[in-house]
């Protein structure tokens, strides 16, 4: 219990304080200026009543309060933090997860009855745990000691010190922080004692690691793309290796790793990727054959592909109303960034004037077709490459040179997902033939290898079984889009796509997907007149437009456009789960009914048994169903049955809350040993190195107030009669000797 | 055969000449039967066809074509010219609509004037054919000296033709493309030669190669209305400039 003291309440601001104070010295003075003829005996007892009685004014209007409290001494309390962050799903030696470790030690100190809570964080803290705390699923959170720490020493002010347990991994500020700003920041916040403990396997020997990738989560298709990843080295001297880059399971690239006197090295990779959606890219680094750990060697990045153009390449063999018709296209799509190359001038074709001059080049707009530019240097940047009406063998001089060129086109389309579309016209008919070329052998029609007859009849399309669902003939209107000449002869490739006919049964489009790409046979050089005709028939004239956008979105392989197609969605609320609609459609795209499919959920680590789910498709052979995952990481959702499997494309994605956090997995005692060290407390690289009474903790700073008493004065009953005696006896002195 | 259908077959055959379709996939000047003289440079297209066909890249027909302006929809090859010196009358509304879906689905329109210095009733007839057929255009401006029309296969620095009334061509551009253009200088007057290959007309300046860019300036026309405006792509401006400086 403490002494009882007085509170008085201010009347108001201070200058309030001094004019009263000031006022009742002014009326003390006075009194005692108007006794200046009495006895100096009367005039102090008088004065003093006088004083004593405006002293006992000031005070009451004061507002005195005797307080008394009794408070009881806090006792110490521990706040024990466990890392739940995506790292501490890291195994350690006995099979089990550092965070599973971490718990099993809490348990110990819970359950030698020490008075701590538990508490967990990653991004933030959790509400305490309970006096029987629990491990639960860990989300794949990323860590944030600065974050976590602030939010308990702001939020808790009765811990005398914290025992922390963690693998040391921190992506938040506290890692970009130095020595004193981490003190600045502690003192700040009052902490105390901060114990650590290092949860995992501290390794010793030697050791190759990557220790971290630099990687954009997004970039475009056929625009360069960086990774860099940095190697760390430790206990092997003059070690020399190289750094691998994999796409799935195919390296992509290799690069030889220069360390530096820290044992540091960092490798760039710079690469095009060729496909959109999210993909996965694995850097490794081998294992040396003295090395313990080998997890460590290998990190993957999973960055989105998207799109924001497409790359035509065009080139054209005559300048004809059709050329002009599929350049307006292209121009009028934003989204297509067209690089054109028409031939506009042969060797047959002379220049001379009227005048009978020759005409110089130098007064002319042309330059030389840059074969070797267009397909050594460039070819596989394009997503597209558009022959039209173009004898390719016209323009390659060299025999060796065609070859090999037309070799390369042919390798653009079976291994760099390449679209080659091929429109045939009276040039290709009568020029030497595409059928005598590598390329041949992707195309859905091969032109004969003689001159083939070009026929000018019209003709009107028929859709095959595979033509009347495709989306590239989605607004095809077989009235108006008729084909004003073809080629004939052609021979039709047996993996070829056949989607129109004419009534003769020849072939006025076919598609075929051939290795990794797709090419295109359109069997005529009028499709621009479909423009013209729709117009001159009323309608928009959009389906001249429509076919050659799908078209460009079949070639470029759209997703948008797969006969079977999976789109996940995933919550932040809840970082495990994902959602999956799946939309199935035969090879002619024709919805499947009815259909029951399996899609599965795999881990890329191969640590956790994959998920599978059947589902049973609606009348638009659309289907919904949903994972959860059973631990963070890279997962891939297919479907399992044939032909579903084929016609789809898995799709890839991370199920968690952060990637970077699972990227290293290497453990950091460095900033467990910095916040100990900053506050006084104790470092331990074993959660089981602490017993309770062996941890640093800080001075009880607050007490708990038990009870406390109030009297208000001006309250008191007595305190009227003591007024009315102080002014009832000088009222009597003063009458005692006659005053006033 | 009976006889109503040889009679139609007979009046097909008769008015084949006239017509002169070509294929669908060759090029084909169109002129269009508007105003009294429509007919008065014929034989200008067809030396401009021979040098085509001679100099460049594109499959075409040695013969122009002619069309009335209800006929405009069925025309293969939508460059048409109206050609003349006097006045001519405005279309008719669903005339001026078949023109303009042509010339919006690529086809290129190009009126040459062929009347004398000071004599504009020709070029204000095409002001008012044009502001039926784009009532949305407020008129024909001048076309710069980079369009693509000087560039798209000769290098030119104007338009020249038998007179010289102006130095630039006057244009009606919609977005990227100029779907219709107007030559101030008898361009066709400067081309049309006799079938013995003798010069019509002669030029008011100059001589042989002053005719030489008319001609240069017609296969540009040509090249505009196939290629738009292909050579402003990103590869040939630095290109084209510097040979204009040599």
């Amino acid at each position: 219990m403490t002494a009882p003291r007085v509170e008085f309440t201010p009347l108001g601001p201070l200058w309030v304080e001094l004019l009263v104070f000031g006022l009742a010295l002014a009326v003390f003075a006075f009194s005692v200026y108007a006794t200046k003829y009495q006895p100096t005996s009367l005039r102090l007892a008088v004065s003093g009543l006088r004083g004593l009685l405006l002293l006992f004014a000031l005070a009451l209007i004061h507002n005195p309060v005797f307080t008394r409290q009794t408070i009881a001494p806090v006792e110490p309390r521990l706040a024990v933090l466990v890392d739940r962050s995506g790292s501490m799903g890291a195994e350690t030696d006995g099979g089990r997860s550092r965070y599973e470790v971490a718990f099993d030690a809490v348990r110990k100190l819970v359950g030698g009855g020490e008075n701590m809570d538990v508490f967990e964080f990653d991004q933030g803290l959790s509400e305490p745990l309970g006096v029987s705390p629990q491990p639960r699923k860990l989300s794949g959170a990323e860590t944030d000691f600065y974050g976590s720490l602030t939010q308990l020493f702001t939020e808790h002010s009765e811990y005398s010190g914290v025992l922390m347990l963690s693998d040391g991994h921190d992506l938040g500020r506290f890692s970009q922080m130095s020595l004193e700003e981490t003190k600045r920041w502690l003192e700040r916040l009052n902490a105390p004692p901060i114990n650590t403990a290092l949860i995992g396997n501290q390794l010793q020997g030697p050791e190759v690691a990557i220790h971290s990738i630099d990687a954009p989560s997004f970039s475009f298709v056929r625009a360069p793309l960086r990774l860099r990843a940095t190697v760390i080295v430790r206990n092997l001297d003059g070690y020399n290796t190289q750094v691998q880059l994999l796409e799935g399971e195919k390296v992509i690239q290799v690069k030889d790793l220069t360390l530096d006197e820290q044992g540091f090295g960092s490798v760039e990779f710079e690469f095009y990727p060729e496909e959109t959606g999210e993909q996965l890219y694995t850097i490794q680094v081998p294992a040396h054959h003295l090395e313990a750990n080998v997890e460590n060697n290998t990190q993957q990045a999973l960055v989105e592909i998207g799109r924001d153009k497409i790359n035509v390449l065009h080139i054209a063999g005559s300048i004809t109303w059709d050329l002009q018709g599929l350049r307006a296209m292209f121009e009028r799509n934003p989204m297509v960034d067209l690089t054109a190359f028409y031939i506009m001038r042969t060797r047959e074709h002379i220049q001379q004037g009227v005048d009978s001059r020759m005409i110089p080049p130098e007064e002319m707009a042309l330059v030389p077709f840059p074969t070797e530019e267009i397909f050594d240097r460039q070819l596989f940047g394009f997503d597209v490459v558009v022959f039209h009406d173009f004898d390719a063998g016209t323009y390659v001089t060299d025999s060796y040179q065609a070859r090999r060129l037309m070799q390369k086109l042919r390798e653009y389309v079976t291994e760099h997902r390449g679209g080659f579309v091929v429109i045939g016209g009276p040039r290709s008919a009568a020029g030497p033939s595409l059928g005598i070329t590598p390329v041949a052998g992707v195309l859905p029609l091969t032109p004969p290898v003689h001159r083939a007859p070009y026929d000018d009849d019209i003709m009107k399309p028929n859709f095959t079984g595979s033509g009347a669902m495709h989306p590239i003939l989605r607004n095809f209107d077989r009235e108006i889009q008729t084909f004003s000449g073809a080629m004939n002869a052609l021979a039709e490739n047996k993996e070829a796509n056949v989607l129109i006919r004419d009534e003769n049964d020849r072939p006025l489009l076919a598609t075929l997907e051939i290795g990794n790409g797709r090419t295109l046979f359109l069997n005529t050089s009028s499709s621009w007149q479909w423009r013209r005709d729709a117009l001159a028939a009323g309608s928009t004239g959009e389906g001249y437009y429509d076919f050659w956008d799908q078209a460009l979105k079949w070639m470029i392989q759209d997703p948008s456009l797969n006969q079977v197609r999976l789109t996940t969605v995933k919550t932040t609320g809840n970082p495990l789960a994902v959602e999956v609609d799946a939309l199935l459609r035969d090879e002619n795209y024709r919805p499947a009914r009815s259909q029951r499919a399996t899609l599965r959920l795999s881990a890329f680590s191969g640590k956790v048994a994959p998920l599978e789910q059947t589902v049973v498709t609606d009348s638009k052979g659309s289907a919904r169903t949903a994972f959860q995952a059973e631990a963070p990481g890279y997962y891939r959702v297919e479907i399992v049955e044939e032909p579903w499997r084929t016609l789809s494309k898995p799709v890839t994605l991370f199920l968690g809350g952060s990637q970077d956090e699972l990227r290293n997995l290497d453990l950091a005692p460095e900033t467990l040993q910095r916040l100990s060290s900053a506050t006084a407390g104790k470092f331990a690289v074993s959660a089981t190195a602490f017993e309770p009474e062996s941890l640093a903790m800080g001075q009880v700073q607050q007490r708990t107030i038990v009870e406390t008493n109030r009297l208000k004065l001006r309250h008191l009953l007595w305190c009227l009669p003591l007024l009315l005696l102080i002014v009832g006896l000088e009222w009597a002195m003063r009458r005692s000797r006659h005053l006033a | 055969m009976k006889r109503r259908d040889f009679v139609i077959a007979a009046a097909g055959l008769m008015a084949a000449p006239l017509m002169a379709k070509g294929r669908a996939d060759r090029f084909q000047y169109c002129l269009l039967r508007v105003g009294p003289d429509w007919n008065g440079r014929a034989r200008a297209l067809v030396k401009l066809s021979f040098e085509v066909q001679k100099r460049c890249n594109i499959p075409i027909e040695p013969n122009s074509r002619s069309a009335g302006l209800e006929q405009v929809g069925e025309v293969d090859s939508p460059f048409f010219i109206i050609s003349g010196g006097g006045a001519f009358p405005p279309p008719k509304p669903e005339e001026a609509q078949l023109l303009r879906l042509s010339l919006m689905s690529g086809g290129l329109l190009l009126f040459d004037d062929a009347s004398p210095p000071g004599e504009d009733r020709f070029f204000t007839s095409a002001t008012a054919f044009m502001k039926k057929v784009y009532p949305e255009l407020p008129g024909p401006s001048p076309l710069p000296n980079d369009h693509a029309i000087y560039q798209s296969y000769y290098l030119l620095k104007e338009p020249r033709g038998r007179s010289n009334k102006k130095d630039y061509m006057d244009g009606w551009t919609l977005g990227r493309r100029t779907s219709a253009l107007f030559s101030h200088n008898d361009l066709l007057g400067a081309m049309e030669a006799d079938p013995l290959g003798n010069w019509v007309n002669n030029m008011e300046i100059g001589g042989g190669f002053r005719r030489e860019l008319c001609f240069r300036l017609g296969i540009n026309l040509t090249y505009y209305a196939l290629t738009i405006n292909y050579k402003k792509d990103r590869a040939f401006p630095p290109i084209i400039e510097r040979r204009r400086r040599q």
